[in-house]
């Protein structure tokens, strides 16, 4: 049986297994492990197992990703977040959809000192969406833009998704990090945009605030957003600057976030062992996954699969603009199945040696990809941010209502997937100057 | 159950240190010129002593991240031996990892491993919790197994 059959077949057992309720990273272990003793025999099993787990999570490099846990569970705790969300709301008062637009600032703050689009979303709807549903807005909308918002953690560092691509193609952390930067502010900037362009033509989906707020109000909640901005000069202007490496950013992030609180005095030791046991947990889940995706990427490879379909698509004379097309394809249809951590770990090990040999940029593949991620994130029946959203709404959202609500941000993702790929400066120019 | 719970202790502890350890190398190197010589080894193993001592509290509340969109499309009777599938592919690829995990600490503990780098920092404590947090794993499925089957036979019984 050749490398193309083996890798079907693999892939069909997965999905199988996977449609089945397997949790992913025990049906990609499970499946790369029947396809290591089948093809290759026990002895390279053996090793695999053996060194993989081991070595992916001692590395120091990928410190950075309980890290990054840590310091979004602390900021959360904190309440820094909802600090932010009501100077961007107190400030934007008189701007139509003020209550949108301050969602997406706040979003793309918070993506700032927390890398994960679900805590986003999941935090946003429970501090957001009661507030504009109490001034009338729609409520499709009001969730679709939290879910949307929610988005820009996923570029903005300290991205999660960034670190795991990092683990899965060994491309540097702090470049992917600072790469992110560009595409994520277009981003909050385009939602800004069409949001303004929607309430032209629908301006019952947001009725003007009704609430008096003084020049007072907005100094006195703007004086409380310096702890944002001194996580983010922290951990991406550390980076940038080059004064540490990435999993070192994320200790001092991390730090920063528990200091800030403490002398806020806004979390007790109570919330700070939470946080730490929450971060355990997550990274626990993550690491299983990427660990069992190494793992399914290597058995791909030693079964020929990965070099027949690289041949496949270099003889097939595809080039880059049909590989990304390709790409964008299997990630619209899988992204409506399979989550977007998950997604990651199961496309990027096929993908990315294409694009290799394709000679496209990596950075730029990988912030295409990120994008094409977060676009899965939102996509329904499975968009994992649309649950997060429905789940912390406690029935105020109807699944129909919202899946209705996000579609014009879907639109205005694939608007901004279009400036990124016609101008790849706008990803690759960042990272050059570091 | 106390046993991973005592496990994930150890993990959120760990990861506390590794905070620590992370911010005052860059804290002491900046202002003392000092750098902590075995920051890389020690930020590294703690960290992987956290993730695999984290595994059975995770396991325990099942919150490995699953695809449930078609388990609606399953009928009903198909849960428990849908559940026991899942439970035994947990089963197999942690042994797998279990299996070399203690290996390695095993060969680690017998030389007294230490880091060739930086201080002598000792590295075979990591990887024996390592060991200890993918066994843990084994015994949690196991237990969850044993809830699963007996469930199911005392659903056969009394439908």
């Amino acid at each position: 049986m050749g490398g193309l059959e083996t890798g079907l077949i693999a892939f069909a057992a997965l999905l199988t297994l996977l449609a089945m309720g397997v949790p992913v990273a025990f049906a990609l272990g499970l499946v790369a492990a029947a396809g290591m003793y089948l093809t290759v025999g026990v002895t390279f099993l053996y090793t695999t197992f053996q060194t993989t787990p081991y070595t992916l999570t001692s590395d120091y490099t990928f410190v950075v990703v309980p890290m990054f846990v840590l310091m979004g569970g602390i900021a959360g705790r904190a309440g820094i977040i909802a600090d932010l969300y009501t100077a961007a709301h107190y400030m934007l008062d008189r701007i139509k959809g003020s209550l949108l637009m301050a969602t997406i600032i706040a979003q793309a703050g918070f993506a700032a000192a927390s890398g994960s689009t679900v805590v986003a979303s999941s935090v946003f709807t429970r501090m957001a969406l009661p507030e504009m549903l109490r001034f009338g807005y729609n409520g499709g909308i009001a969730g679709g833009c939290i879910a949307a918002a929610g988005t820009l953690a996923g570029l903005i560092p300290p991205s999660i998704a960034m670190v795991l691509y990092a683990m899965l193609t060994t491309q540097p952390v702090g470049e992917l990090l600072i790469a992110g930067i560009i595409p994520g502010v277009l981003t909050a900037g385009a939602y800004m945009v069409g949001v303004r362009v929607m309430l032209i033509f629908r301006p019952e989906w947001a009725p003007p605030s009704k609430m008096t707020i003084t020049w007072g109000m907005r100094g006195r909640a703007m004086a409380k957003v310096w702890s944002v901005l001194l996580l983010m000069t922290l951990v991406m202007g550390g980076i940038y600057a080059g004064y540490y490496p990435p999993s070192a950013a994320g200790a001092v992030g991390a730090a920063g976030a528990l200091v800030i609180a403490l002398s806020m005095r806004r979390i007790g030791a109570r919330e700070i062992w939470e946080a730490l046991l929450e971060a355990a947990r997550i990274s626990a889940m993550i690491f299983a996954i990427v660990i069992a995706g190494l793992i399914f990427s290597r058995f791909l490879l030693i079964s020929g699969f990965i070099g027949e379909v690289r041949a496949f698509v270099i003889a097939s004379e595809l080039g880059v603009t049909g590989f990304l097309l390709v790409t964008i394809a299997i990630f619209l249809v899988l992204g409506m199945f399979i989550d977007s951590v998950s997604l990651l770990v199961i496309a990027v090990p096929f993908l990315y040696p294409i694009a290799q040999a394709l000679q496209i940029d990596p950075i730029w593949f990988a912030v295409i990809i990120i994008k094409l991620i977060e676009i899965a994130a939102i996509t329904p029946p499975v968009g994992l941010n649309l649950y997060a959203v429905l789940a912390a709404a406690n029935g105020a959202l109807k699944p129909g209502e919202l899946f209705r609500g996000i579609t014009p941000f879907i639109a205005i993702e694939f608007v901004v997937l279009g400036l990124l790929i016609a101008f790849p400066a706008l990803v690759t120019w960042l990272p050059t100057t570091m | 159950m106390l046993f991973e719970r005592i496990a994930s202790g150890f993990a959120a502890v760990a990861l506390a240190v590794v905070m620590l350890v992370g911010v005052i190398d860059i804290v002491a190197g900046e202002f003392l010129g000092v750098f902590l010589a075995f920051k890389v080894d020690m930020s590294g193993t703690l960290t992987a002593a956290a993730i695999f001592l984290a595994w059975p509290l995770v396991q325990s509340r099942n919150e490995h991240i699953n695809v449930d969109l078609f388990s609606g499309i399953f009928p009903r009777w198909s849960v428990i031996p849908r559940e026991i599938i899942a439970k035994l592919a947990g089963f197999i690829v942690f042994a797998l990892i279990a299996r070399g995990t203690w290996i390695l600490a095993l060969d680690s503990l017998a030389i007294r491993e230490k880091s060739a780098a930086t201080l002598g920092y000792p590295i075979w404590p990591a990887k024996l919790a390592c060991a200890v947090g993918a066994s843990l794993v084994l015994l949690v499925i196991t237990l969850q197994l044993i809830r699963l089957i007996r469930d199911a036979v005392a659903r056969k019984e009394h439908p």
